[in-house]
């Protein structure tokens, strides 16, 4: 139990990091987006790079938000049915379920190493007039795939707790 | 093992998966792929069949060219200002900033004229990337479409013209300020005054509409003969016999040329339509072609040469075969 | 196996998955793996590359900023009081506020050229301040995800842009056609709000007689708003203006917010933090989804199924109308798994052949294609307007409770599709007059 309380922590904290650096990009993208359009507009001179990096964020940004919702439980669901569901039968469907989660996440991360090294290789860069390099994006889109595992593994374990926990759906729960 | 194969037709009939980095309203569609496809299929008997798919289908475009190394897709077809980031090499074949003037010159410095064939330069850095280089088409001028006159390249000075990769390092160099912006925000960027114009492929103006929003097409452009490059995926090729891969070879002028005049057709229509709206073209004259030209080897062939080792060979090569010819 | 019966476990796989309470985004990426390795194992090199290439599209960076300007102007309380000051001055009229929110939705629009941010963004700020005035849920909620779905319609649109490349038509011209249908539906959602609302004075409630407020009061409240219109004018000014592109309009829409806040000396470390996390996660969710659904697309293509959707087209019996009828359901199929782009790009190619073929207009058929779209949107049990809407919304609406929402508005939605059907010059008396 103890490690348990442990790993949990260690993957809510990772998860954390990775929504602070959400901010960044965020807050990159809104004052960079002005800024541009001030170099352009004001002093006619537009930069060759803001919109390039203003892109890079979002790759970043769906990486790391990726992570930061799931854990938070904010991927939105279709819960018509599963709304109704008692705590037990929702761990169930959960363990079912998940086998679609896990055989996806497999294969962002191994296919997406096979990417990353392809990208590696190639010496990758934006066809952009200032060309900026491709494969940390490359790279870190595996990463955040392994980060989300974690998370998976999380819940699945919580699911499993659930349902040696719990009692067997009795009134009190409903 | 294979020793006894016969050069020849073989039996197996072999599948590709052909996804350009453009869907079928680019003018390379039917201008490009589609009778490069048909050459193919008839030169090796049938015995290569195309399934053609449009960008995003099986992946992105800016994904393509990679995608095709890593064998996610047999075939693609696609711009150097799309995948020179993957292979700057591709900068060579694409066309350089005032470059060749035609077709024809350009495929004597590519292929034609032995003194030169830079070609085989873009052929060898295809190979490390695990590609065949399979076709080419010329798609005439890449030009600017704007609002404003421009008789002389000062004239662009200051001008927020829409201008990705090569074009941006272009217009920077004449003076003006390149803004980059995906190519659905063109048409109303155009529109509201964002920008004052865009570069573009000259045959493709009238696919964008651009007819609509702007005043001038300039003549011969940045880059008077912009081309566009088929890579097929090297084991794929190498799976291929013998005998298929010298069909293959042999299409790649007879496509080349074939190709590139239905462009030529397609540019003239396409400067129709926009004169057809109440625009004008304004081609301009030798002197300023010359003096831009001048202009592009100081300052933007120099971005090309330094990517690497071939690039500067090829950049050395065109600067030559442009000498030879009497442009410089 | 034969292809129909491949694309119908296809379809089948996700339903079930989705159902049994698998999040959208890893439903959606978890079915294409599935088929991916058994039917074309090598199309597994694609599912990376969706992670890439589907956020580095431009036009993208305006949901997170979008819902950085709707959380800072909810957190701090701006939004709520610019609504108690509509309150004041519509608040006699029963349903007044949704009719506003429609109203609001309608200018968004005109400021975006995708469906999320006004979606996203009203939910945030109009929905609180509904239910604060005791408006029903379920008028609330539709009036919002009706509303919303009309960026898409009103130009500048990133949908009629697709397809006018693609089909080879007026992009000017398609903006346009989607201005009339845009305000017509915009209208009947308002008219539609009032008449229920009149009758069922319980679902949007007026002020109560002894509560009215003086046209004084009125004026005053005028001033409460002000905020709110000068993000509006900023947004769309800076667009309008020539000054920004669509994305950079956005980031001056967040940047505008946070100055607003900083004036009305309302930011606080709370407000940004709160605001900031919201948006980080909204936006993360929102990308897995599109980055989801463009995998779906992939393997749905690489699978062959686009083959399928040709010859269902053309086995339609019923001739022209026949073949139209099939092509729209296709799409309102397409539409619950696929973002537009995708919808436009796959189906575009394999009608317009057939649509020259049978010498009917371009624009029209442009028109009602991304009407349809919006009504995919739309229409239960999956729809993009709907998984946004839901992931706004408090954690105590079920999509239950969406999908009933919607409900009228989707009628509504159909009788605009019909009527622009039935008189095509709905959507080409516009462009017919100004070209
Ligand atoms: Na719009
Ligand atoms: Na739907």
């Amino acid at each position: 139990m103890k490690i348990w309380k442990l790993y949990e922590k260690s993957v809510n904290l990772i998860a954390e990091l990775m929504g602070r650096i959400g901010w960044l990009l965020l807050l990159y993208c809104m004052f960079f987006g002005v800024v541009d359009v001030f170099l352009r507009y004001v002093l006619n001179s537009p930069s060759l790079w803001i919109s390039t990096t203003v892109q890079v964020a979002m790759v970043f940004m769906a990486c790391v938000g990726g992570v930061y919702a799931y854990n938070a439980d904010a991927f939105v669901k279709l819960d018509l049915f599963y709304a109704n569901f008692s705590p037990r039968k929702k761990a169930l469907c959960d363990l079912v379920t998940v086998i679609l989660t896990l055989a996806f996440l497999a294969v962002v991360i191994w296919k997406g190493m096979d990417a990353a090294l392809l990208s590696v290789k190639m010496n990758q860069m934006t066809p952009t007039s200032v060309p900026i390099p491709v494969y940390p994006m490359k790279i870190f889109i595996p990463i955040a795939a392994v980060v989300m595992l974690l998370v998976v593994i999380k819940k699945i374990i919580q699911d499993i707790i659930i349902l040696v926990t719990e009692k067997k759906t009795s009134p009190i729960h409903q | 093992a294979d020793a006894a194969e016969k050069y020849g037709k073989p039996d197996k009939v072999t599948e590709w998966v052909f996804q350009p980095c453009f869907d079928s309203s680019d003018a390379g569609w039917a201008n490009g792929v589609v009778p490069w496809i048909e050459a193919v299929e008839k030169a090796t008997e049938g015995s290569i069949k195309f399934k053609l798919q449009p960008s995003g289908a099986i992946t992105s475009g800016s994904e393509a060219f990679s995608a095709t190394s890593a064998g996610l897709l047999d075939v693609t077809a696609c711009w150097a200002s799309v995948y020179g980031g993957d292979m700057p090499e591709g900068m060579l074949a694409f066309g350089m900033a005032m470059g060749a003037d035609n077709y024809r010159d350009a495929w004597a410095a590519m292929f034609g004229d032995p003194k030169y064939k830079i070609g085989d330069l873009v052929q060898k850095a295809s190979n490390d990337r695990n590609l065949q280089w399979v076709g080419w088409s010329s798609q005439g001028p890449n030009a600017m479409f704007t609002k404003f006159p421009v008789h002389k390249y000062e004239d662009l000075a200051g001008k927020k013209m829409r201008a990705g990769g090569p074009q941006a390092l272009f217009h920077e160099a004449v003076g003006g300020a390149p803004v980059a912006m995906g190519g659905g925000d063109i048409y109303t960027a155009v529109k509201l005054g964002t920008v004052d114009g865009t570069y573009w492929d000259t045959g493709g103006i009238d696919d964008m509409a651009f007819h609509e929003v702007i005043q001038y097409a300039i003549m011969p452009g940045w880059c008077p003969a912009q081309h566009q490059e088929i890579f097929l995926n090297l084991d794929k090729w190498k799976a291929l016999n013998q005998w298929q891969r010298d069909r293959i070879n042999d299409v790649f002028m007879s496509t080349y040329f074939e190709t590139s005049r239905m462009h030529a057709v397609g540019v003239k229509d396409a400067l129709k339509v926009l004169e057809k709206s109440g625009g004008t073209v304004i081609n301009m004259s030798e002197d300023e072609v010359k003096r831009m030209r001048q202009l592009a080897i100081e300052k933007v062939w120099p971005k090309v040469a330094e990517k690497s080792e071939l690039t500067a060979e090829g950049v050395k090569l065109w600067k030559e075969f442009l000498q030879d010819i009497g442009e410089l | 196996m034969s292809i129909e019966l491949i694309t119908l476990l296809y379809f089948v796989c996700l339903f079930v998955g989705l159902f049994l309470g698998l999040p959208v985004a890893l439903g959606l990426g978890g079915t294409a793996v599935i088929f991916a390795a058994i039917f074309e194992p090598r199309s597994l090199l694609a599912i990376p590359s969706a992670f890439y290439y589907t956020p580095w599209n431009q036009v993208l960076v305006t949901i997170p900023l979008f819902l950085f300007m709707g959380s800072l102007i909810r957190f701090s309380g701006i939004a709520e009081a610019a609504y108690d000051a509509v309150y004041k001055i519509v608040g006699h009229i029963p349903g007044g506020l949704a009719m506003g929110t429609v109203k609001v939705c309608t200018i968004f629009a005109a400021i975006t050229g995708i469906t999320p941010p006004a979606t996203i963004t009203m939910g945030q700020i109009a929905y609180p301040s509904m239910l604060k005035y005791r408006y029903r849920r379920e008028i609330a909620i539709g009036s919002i995800g009706a509303g919303g779905a009309l960026g898409a319609l009103i130009p500048p649109s990133v949908p009629f842009i697709f397809y006018g490349l693609l089909a080879k038509v007026s992009i000017g011209g398609l903006f346009l056609g989607g201005l009339l249908p845009g305000l017509m539906l915009a209208a009947f959602y308002i008219i539609y709000i009032g008449i229920r609302c009149k009758l069922q004075p319980s679902i949007g409630p007026a002020i109560p007689e002894d509560e009215k407020f003086s046209t004084r009061d009125k004026l005053h409240a005028l001033l409460g708003i002000w905020p709110f219109l000068l993000l509006i004018f900023i947004v769309l000014g800076a667009i309008w203006g020539g000054i920004a592109t669509p994305s950079e309009a956005a980031a001056f829409g967040a940047a505008g917010a946070l100055c607003i806040n900083i004036i009305y000396r309302r930011l606080t470390w709370k407000i940004l933090r709160d605001s900031l996390e919201t948006t980080v996660k909204l936006t993360g969710m929102g990308l897995w989804i599109l980055i989801g659904a463009n995998i779906y697309l992939n393997i749905f293509n690489s699978m062959g199924s686009q083959e399928l959707v040709t010859s269902l087209v053309l086995g339609m019996p019923g001739g022209e109308n026949g073949i139209l009828i099939m092509m729209m359901l296709i799409i309102l199929l397409l539409g619950m798994v696929m973002d537009d782009w995708a919808i436009i790009m796959l189906c575009t190619p394999l009608y317009i052949p057939i649509i020259n073929e049978l010498g009917i207009d371009k624009l029209w058929f442009g028109v009602l294609f991304i009407v349809n779209i919006q009504i995919a949107y739309l229409t239960p049990p999956f729809g993009f307007v709907l998984f946004w809407l839901k992931s706004v919304l408090p954690k105590d609406v079920s999509m239950g409770d969406v999908y009933r929402s919607v409900g009228p508005f989707i009628v509504l939605q159909v009788i605009g599709l019909i009527l622009i059907y039935l008189f095509p010059q709905i959507a080409t008396w516009l462009p017919s007059k100004l070209n």
